[in-house]
């Protein structure tokens, strides 16, 4: 399996407190990684530093061949599927949300049916009826799931999702585990960040911060 | 026919209209009375100052002098923008300018060359009033805009980074709010486009008819100017918000901070 995200020697520092120092990381493809730790010790941090958005103060980042730099951060953002803990969009509905991110010009070139759409939903116990509803009536975790499914239908190298069990009932939970699994089984690495035991134990790997 | 001139004393009648206004301020404690009293006084005052200089400029109508008071103009202009927003002025200022003087340029050259066929685009009797209604106008749709656009950007942040971090290009992460601040800033001017004449009876119309002018030139001119107010507002708005962009992001497309701090109290 080859190398899909190294860290070499990062650390990183916010309003003047260092979060982590000489931090190292690598994760193949096939890889799923869990980023644990107590609140406030860097984790989310981390990912957005994966996608260029916080200053990196030592080290480097390297994603799918590339080098964080302000040339490639574009290169690195079109080959990774980013999934936060919350989004408020200004869209009303959530079908718009949906073909909002995939008619983004990186994103054009995968193929979407609904149908698909549809199929993972359902594995994600998400009802098809939720396409045409409002996104301000969509619960958090309804959203998050939504914003997987879409993740999923992109082939892209690296998927980061942050805390995505966090508002979710035991089964759903579940399906949520399985579902990442799955997708790990492809030609693409997890990294996720998670307080979540069970999510934990169904990673390769636990990488306490 | 000319325009009936109106008397000091009469404008001093008229003016007492604005006991109106300044009474439902003060009776709903609204805070704005001092405000509304300064405000009159100062157009009155500006307005007094500009008419006596502007019979010089119709009177010397040097094109160098022309330009000279519209680069003022726009400079004054782009200033209140930036103001009114509560934008940083190192971030906004220059591309606000850059947006505001551009489309006037191209719009009011072209008005004044191609379809007023102008001899010289430069006189001072229709190169500064064009000028001057194609500014007034960027001003008001550039404040809701650039509000819009920052504050937005600013309170959704995730969703700005979402797209982002999902591939998106600057330009498509940033088009939502791009979107809704043309919305805000553009429904009103055309909402009136489609009452104009019925509902409303606009001000250059109003204007050329009390100047003497017929109806038939009135509405051409009016119909004009409807069209070259929009269409500079739109540009100066792309040019604006496409200018400042350089300077409100950083390399990796981290939003800077735009907004002047608060002062302390």
């Amino acid at each position: 399996m080859g190398e899909v995200l190294r860290i070499d020697h990062l650390t990183l520092e916010t309003g003047g407190h260092i979060l982590m120092r000489d931090f190292n990381l690598r994760v193949d493809a096939g890889e799923m990684v869990c980023l644990s730790g107590e609140s406030g010790c860097g984790k989310t941090t981390l990912l957005r530093a994966l996608l260029g958005f916080v200053p990196l103060k030592e080290g480097n980042i390297h994603v799918a061949g590339y080098a964080m730099s302000p040339e490639r951060v574009s290169d690195i953002r079109r080959r990774v599927d980013y999934v936060p803990q919350e989004l408020s969009a200004p869209c009303e509905r959530v079908g718009e949300l949906v073909e909002m991110i995939l008619g983004l010009k990186t994103n054009r070139r995968f193929v979407y049916a609904e149908e698909r759409l549809f199929s993972i939903w359902e594995e994600l116990g998400l009802d098809r009826e939720l396409y045409s509803h409002g996104l301000a009536k969509v619960s958090g975790g309804q959203r998050q799931r939504i914003l997987l499914s879409v993740a999923a239908l992109t082939d892209k190298p690296l998927l980061l999702a942050d805390e995505p069990t966090a508002a979710l009932d035991e089964d759903n939970a579940r399906r949520v585990n399985v579902f990442l699994r799955r997708l790990c089984g492809q030609r693409r690495a997890v990294l996720v960040v998670s307080h979540d035991e069970r999510l934990a134990q169904d990673c390769d790997r636990v990488i306490y911060l | 026919m000319g325009a009936i001139d109106i008397e000091w004393a009469g404008l001093g009648i008229g003016l007492l209209l604005m006991v109106i206004p300044v009474y439902f301020l003060w009776q709903l404690r609204t805070g704005l009375v001092r405000a509304i009293l300064v405000g009159t006084v100062r157009m009155c005052v500006q307005l007094l100052l500009i008419g006596a200089y502007l019979q010089y400029l119709f009177l010397w109508n040097r094109p160098w002098l022309n330009l000279l008071w519209v680069t003022a103009m726009v400079w004054v202009a782009a200033h209140t923008a930036v103001s009114h927003t509560r934008l940083r002025w190192n971030v906004l200022f220059m591309p606000v300018f850059g947006g505001f003087i551009l489309p006037a340029v191209v719009v009011g050259f072209f008005f004044l060359g191609f379809v007023l066929q102008l001899e010289n685009v430069f006189s001072s009797r229709y190169f500064i009033p064009i000028m001057g209604i194609l500014l007034g106008n960027m001003l008001s749709v550039n404040v809701v805009a650039l509000s819009t656009y920052y504050t937005d950007l600013h309170r959704e942040q995730q969703m700005y980074y979402y797209l982002l971090g999902n591939g998106a290009t600057r330009f498509e992460a940033t088009l939502p709010f791009l979107r809704s601040a043309v919305v805000k800033a553009f429904s009103p001017c055309i909402a009136n486009l489609a009452v104009m004449g019925l509902v409303s009876y606009p001000g250059t119309m109003i204007g050329q008819i009390l100047g003497g002018s017929s109806p038939g030139i009135a509405i051409k001119y009016q119909v004009m100017i409807v069209v070259i107010t929009v269409s500079s507002s739109m540009l100066s708005l792309m040019l604006t918000v496409g200018l400042s962009m350089r300077k409100s992001f950083d390399r990796y497309g981290r939003l800077r901070d735009v907004f002047q701090s608060r002062k302390r109290k």
